[in-house]
């Protein structure tokens, strides 16, 4: 069942929406070459608990972590390692969201470590550019089908691939609420978008084939090819007057 | 019905709970599965067997012969093959 929020609850997702940016920002700021995967949970977990709020993926399911750190064909779900050090050249997918009064956000980014080439700086740019379109078709009277549709069009008229096997979703009092929001569809079909609903949009794009596996951690998804990926996610309020981004500072 | 190898069965357990994978092989209380999509044949989930539910279904052997080939033949028999996941 889709969960309309009221005003009230709103208020209260938009504080936990705004440390789950802050909280993204802190990590992506960790972000340089020579860095662990480690420091930039750190980060993100020390400006969480700064806030007072909780890290809403430390637990659940079992994620042993306050954020997923996703490292050049790791798509989502990357397990922050002291092992992990990050290179000159290398993009990561820093996932975030910060749980307070009852409430939880949901945000990514993907940055670059130090200076990167042009295709994966496509990748980046594209993938940014395929949410900013998402979230502009997330409008009231719109379907889900619509910002899937929105995602897929520009992703592929770019040479990127859409990722099918995880979608974006629902988000408030859960991580993960109704609707499934994929990032790829067809316009005018799918659940009616109605204000008062919540959702976070997740393009996952690829520079070569869409096809993902789970490593043997059962946590962290790779290109099966091997390509690059790139993840932005924010977290969207539908209203009357259009889409309005929670996760932001 | 038990779990038999060249058989479907379904996950009652665990993140991928809800999905349908073929058995590869029999290790005592485990079995060795995959779905040829998130888990490739080259690389099978060793799962509990209390973990899994049996289905009588039976592959061909061809089926299992491609990541490819087992994920249509999942698809085909199981309703539009395994769910998708929240980011």
């Amino acid at each position: 069942m889709i969960v309309i929020k009221t005003a009230a609850e709103i208020e209260l997702m938009k504080e936990a929406c705004r440390i789950s940016a802050g909280a993204l920002k802190a990590g992506g700021e960790a972000v340089v070459p020579g860095a662990t995967t480690e420091d930039v949970d750190a980060a993100v977990r020390d400006y969480i608990r700064s806030e007072g709020a909780k890290a809403t993926f430390l637990g659940y399911g079992g994620f042993p972590k306050s954020a997923c750190v996703s490292v050049n064909e790791e798509v989502i779900h990357g397990i922050p390692s002291r092992k992990r050090r990050l290179k000159e050249g290398d993009i990561v997918s820093i996932d975030v969201g910060a749980f307070k009064n009852g409430f939880t956000g949901d945000n990514a980014a993907t940055y670059a470590v130090g200076q990167i080439d042009g295709r994966a700086q496509k990748l980046l740019d594209v993938t940014r550019e395929a949410l900013r379109l998402g979230i502009a078709a997330a409008k009231p009277g719109n379907r889900v089908g619509d910002i899937g549709h929105a995602v897929q069009a520009y992703a592929e008229e770019n040479g990127c691939s859409v990722v099918r096997d995880f979608v974006g979703h629902g988000v408030g009092r859960e991580l993960h609420e109704e609707p499934e929001v994929p990032n790829y569809g067809r316009a005018g079909h799918g659940a009616r978008l109605v204000p008062g609903m919540t959702i976070a949009i997740e393009p996952m794009l690829c520079l070569g084939g869409y096809e993902v596996e789970v490593l043997d951690n059962d946590w962290t998804v790779v290109t099966r090819d091997g390509s690059l990926s790139a993840h932005f996610e924010h977290s969207v309020l539908i209203t009357k007057d259009g889409p309005l981004v929670l996760t932001v500072i | 019905m038990e779990i038999k190898k060249g058989f479907a069965a379904l996950s009652k357990a665990g993140r991928d709970k809800g999905r349908f994978f073929a058995v590869l092989s029999l290790e005592g209380n485990y079995a060795l599965v995959a779905d040829g999509d998130l888990r490739p044949l080259e690389r099978p989930k060793r799962k509990n067997l209390r973990h899994l539910g049996a289905t009588g279904h039976r592959f061909d052997p061809g089926e299992l012969g491609s990541d490819k080939a087992l994920r249509n033949a999942i698809k085909a028999r199981f309703g539009g093959g395994n769910p998708s996941k929240e980011g």
